[in-house]
């Protein structure tokens, strides 16, 4: 396997992509080399951090579309 | 709101038939995920609302003429369509950026980092505005292969589809995305402590 593989696959493993067959040789690669498993837990922990950055619109935002619906719904019904 | 775990395509069918609760339901659930997909894109949080408000009215029209066909993967749907509009957005304005301003405050008195892992989970408003400017000046590329994998949930080979690039090279600037991220990230945590 060679260092761009391998650092591919951290990527994939960490997202859950990796291939079943290349599974095992990384499990071996992950705990024989701490640089593997350094790069794991920084590519880990930077998607933890990720999973918790989400945004939300504003009240008035969802309102304007709702309003939208409803006046299309009314349209069709009177249609 | 309706409060049962009614599946997407249910939802869709009972807003074809008039249930504006359907359309609610179907806003709260994935409200947040597309807003912060076309925010991290387009980087201004006014301009993402009118992105959002857009799409949501253009699927809105399709799922009322009887045009949506995606059964059980709105989701995914629904995060292109936001895609391509924040990324036709970002295209008409790449010449002249707007650049948004904070409030003034220094971002490194407002640093609040967890000190255990597990208080990753709760970061605090000041820490996701730091990490959104982090991710903000990402290069391009890189921000759009982690926008689209990590917020829109796109596959690597899907993404490489899109953006037409090989597998490698997605995976390749995924990879410099996080590392870059995680980095600044423990960069600014050493400064602050």
């Amino acid at each position: 396997m060679s260092k761009t593989s391998t650092n591919q696959d951290i990527v994939k493993y960490v997202y859950n992509e990796l291939e079943e067959e290349k599974q095992n040789q990384f499990n071996f690669k992950y705990l024989t080399d701490s640089k593997i498993r350094n790069e794991v837990e920084m590519i880990s922990n930077t998607k933890k951090v990720l999973d918790n950055l989400l945004f939300n619109p504003s009240d008035s935002v969802i309102k304007r579309i709702k309003d939208f619906s409803s006046a299309l719904n009314f349209a069709e019904k009177i249609n | 709101m309706l409060k049962t775990e009614l599946s997407d395509s249910c939802l869709i069918s009972l807003y074809k038939k008039g249930n504006e609760e359907a359309l609610s339901t179907l806003i709260s659930r994935h409200k947040s995920r597309i807003f912060t997909s076309i925010y991290l894109i387009v980087k201004d949080k006014f301009v993402a609302e009118d992105i959002l408000q857009d799409v949501f009215i253009k699927i809105i029209n399709i799922i009322k003429k009887g045009k949506y066909n995606e059964e059980g993967k709105f989701l995914p749907w629904i995060l292109r369509i936001a895609h391509n509009q924040s990324i036709d957005h970002f295209r008409k304005n790449k010449r002249n950026p707007k650049i948004t301003l904070a409030d003034g405050s220094d971002i490194f008195n407002c640093l609040k980092f967890s000190e255990s892992r597990e208080d990753y989970e709760t970061l605090s408003k000041h820490s996701i505005e730091y990490i959104k400017k982090l991710i903000d000046a990402l290069p391009e590329k890189q921000r759009q292969v982690l926008v689209m994998r990590h917020y829109m949930k796109m596959s690597f080979q899907e993404i490489a589809e899109t953006t037409n690039v090989s597998i490698n090279t997605a995976l390749g600037r995924m990879r410099y995305a996080l590392l870059s991220l995680r980095k600044k990230i423990k960069h600014k945590q050493i400064a602050y402590e």
